[in-house]
């Protein structure tokens, strides 16, 4: 009898399987974990898997490829996209743990959630949506576990800037960066870069010119619960994440593309703040939200049972 | 300065103002210019009638949908708003046209032969679709839904065995409304039923499918062997939509979803040596679609032919692992 293998695959911080990875491997199950940004060819190690009895598990796009990949966040590694590692291997039974809170499915994949066999939503608000195309599951924010609940937060107004689209600041380099962020920094707001390529020069730099930057790699939800005001920008997962928890959170809109998702996002999250101007917010000025925190954590056992379901 | 001769002089002084007194006379006499403003008239009325009797049809038709119960009138619904005729028009089409010959069906079916429907669900969308029921049935598939766009049943949905198995009978502007159960493989083999729902990205029927659609469409012939780079839809004599260029196909199919198209049949004589059937394309996440693979390189030449070709094209779900190539 084959053993099954179980590919747990994602792109750099859209990469949110890796907590799962540990556990099923702590229960002996046989796990490979493939993070297409910290493998520098990772298409070798998929073609091994052909004829093989695998369940794949992912919390990438699926229609990002290699080409198109590229175009948004350039770099020099070697990969397959969801789709093609599908088609590839033909796994026994494929899964999909989300890894935006905000939008799940991005624009034009809906389309495509019928070539997984179970989608694991975050909110019960999304099984209605989804349950159509593909068996859905409620199994709670994969980012929370039930011990961050419990982090007590500074009581003074303390504010950190979880910064997305951070392809536009890789682009614009560090030095013009820090000049365009300053004048939210100087307010004394900390900020976390993405764990994307550069993010750790980015840091470095930030915290040579005096500013609490925290590493990319930090878990964003214990930041959010350790800070009372959540900055963010363009459509990040980070809006609904602090919302969902409770917090005050600003969207700052300078710079970042929003397409024709903005009136989804206020829809979705109605009392969130949008400034227009990286130098319209005033840390002074922004009231406190006493909310408490309506998200799930992640259901660990309940995933584990779903994704051994029928094998 | 040279003077004028003798004979211009006499002309000029003489033989001009009479020509021009006879003239008016003959004018005035004769009615001419009446005569031209009534036949001026008479052309304008011409054109009037013309459109007049385009909005007459037009008005038919809705009348006989209404009658027929297939359309409900709203108020939203004014008769001569285009966007709703050209709706009745292809439902008419849908309605009214005569099926293909089994012979003309008998025709492609070799084609399909490389895709493997063994223990496949599938789903058969069109027109008296009896032909096709039977091939999927010989091919091992593991079950069937008919959905059928004819006219002699109600607008209701109904059931009606056939071979022992369900057909829904559904007329075409419903189509969206229908529970539509996930289905590995979805056959549109009727070219005016397949007109309509490609114009509508399939009405999200896309999703529903697993593995790939196959669906048989008309294509201008003269768009065939040029470039066509952009997406473009042609229209007949009456201004309706009555065929596409390949790109057009192609980009409501990766729109309704389908990441990877190719043509697999034409017909006539021009299968061998035609550019489009050896095109690929693949979904592109920013940009829309991109050609992946040609075997040929397309004539620059456009040929100016107004015939309307049949193509079937398949597009799949997944990529291609034959062109599967994160180098490129």
């Amino acid at each position: 009898m084959k053993q099954t293998i179980f590919l747990f695959y994602g792109f750099g911080s859209e990469y949110v399987l890796h907590g799962l990875y540990k556990e099923m491997k702590k229960r002996k199950y046989i796990c490979l974990e493939i993070d297409v940004l910290a493998v520098k060819d990772s298409t070798k190690m998929i073609q091994n898997l052909r004829g093989k009895q695998v369940v794949f598990v992912t919390s990438a796009h699926f229609l990002l490829n290699k080409k198109n990949f590229t175009e948004f966040y350039p770099n020099n590694n070697i990969f397959y996209g969801v789709l093609e590692i599908i088609q590839l291997i033909k796994p026994i039974k494929s899964v999909y743990i989300p890894h935006d809170l905000t939008q799940p499915v991005i624009d034009k994949e809906i389309e495509y959630l019928n070539q997984f066999d179970l989608f694991l939503t975050p909110t019960e608000s999304f099984n209605s949506v989804f349950a159509e195309y593909c068996r859905t599951e409620e199994v709670g924010w994969i980012k929370l576990s039930e011990h961050m609940r419990k982090i007590q937060f500074n009581n003074s107004k303390t504010a950190i800037w979880l910064l997305s689209d951070y392809v536009l600041y890789l682009k614009m380099g560090k030095e013009a960066s820090f000049k365009k962020l300053q004048p939210v920094l100087d307010q004394g707001v900390s900020i976390k870069f993405p764990f994307w390529m550069e993010s750790e020069s980015f840091t470095q730099y930030f915290k040579n010119k005096g500013v609490v930057v925290y590493s990319p790699q930090a878990n964003s939800i214990e930041l959010i619960m350790k800070h009372q005001i959540i900055i963010t920008n363009g459509l990040s997962s980070i809006n609904a994440e602090s919302y969902l928890m409770g917090k005050t959170t600003i969207n700052i809109e300078e710079g970042s593309h929003y397409g024709d998702s903005k009136t989804y996002l206020t829809e979705l999250l109605p009392d969130i703040m949008f400034y227009e101007k990286i130098s319209d917010f005033k840390l002074a000025d922004i009231p406190i939200l006493k909310k408490s925190c309506m998200l799930k954590p992640f259901n660990m056992k309940k995933t584990i049972e779903l994704i051994m379901h029928t094998l | 300065m040279k003077e004028p001769s003798f004979f211009k002089k006499i002309i000029k002084k003489y033989i001009r103002p009479l020509y021009r007194r006879i003239i008016n006379r003959l004018l005035n006499d004769l009615h001419i210019n009446e005569h031209q403003r009534l036949l001026h008239h008479i052309v304008n009325q011409g054109d009037k009638l013309s459109e007049n009797q385009r909005t007459l049809k037009e008005k038919v038709s809705v009348l006989s949908l209404l009658l027929s119960g297939v359309y409900e009138w709203t108020s939203d619904n004014h008769l001569l708003n285009e966007q709703t005729t050209e709706v009745l028009y292809d439902i008419f089409s849908i309605l009214h046209a005569p099926p293909k010959s089994p012979i003309v069906i008998a025709r492609f079916l070799p084609a399909l032969e490389a895709v493997s429907f063994q223990n496949k669900s599938v789903c058969l969308i069109g027109r008296n679709q009896n032909l096709y029921s039977k091939y999927v049935k010989d091919r091992g598939i593991q079950s069937l839904l008919r959905i059928e766009m004819t006219p002699f049943l109600s607008s209701k949905e109904t059931h009606q065995e056939w071979l022992g198995e369900k057909t829904h009978y559904i007329y075409p502007t419903h189509i969206a409304s229908f529970s539509f159960p996930r289905v590995d493989f979805l056959f549109i083999l009727d070219e005016h039923t397949a007109s309509f729902l490609i114009k509508y990205h399939l009405f999200h029927l896309g999703a529903m499918v697993k593995e790939a659609i196959i669906v048989m469409l008309p294509v201008k012939i003269s768009t065939i062997f040029s470039d066509c780079k952009d997406p473009a839809f042609f229209l007949d004599s009456n201004q309706r939509i009555n065929s596409f260029n390949d790109n057009y196909i192609r980009s409501q199919l990766h729109l309704a979803g389908f990441f990877h198209v190719e043509c697999i049949y034409s017909e006539g004589k021009n299968i061998a040596d035609n550019y489009f059937d050896k095109k690929i394309t693949h979904v592109s996440y920013k940009n829309g679609f991109s050609v992946v693979k040609k075997n040929q390189q397309p004539r620059k030449k456009n040929i100016p032919d107004d015939r309307i070709s049949t193509k079937i094209y398949v597009a799949n779900k997944l990529p291609s692992s034959q062109v599967i190539n994160p180098h490129s």
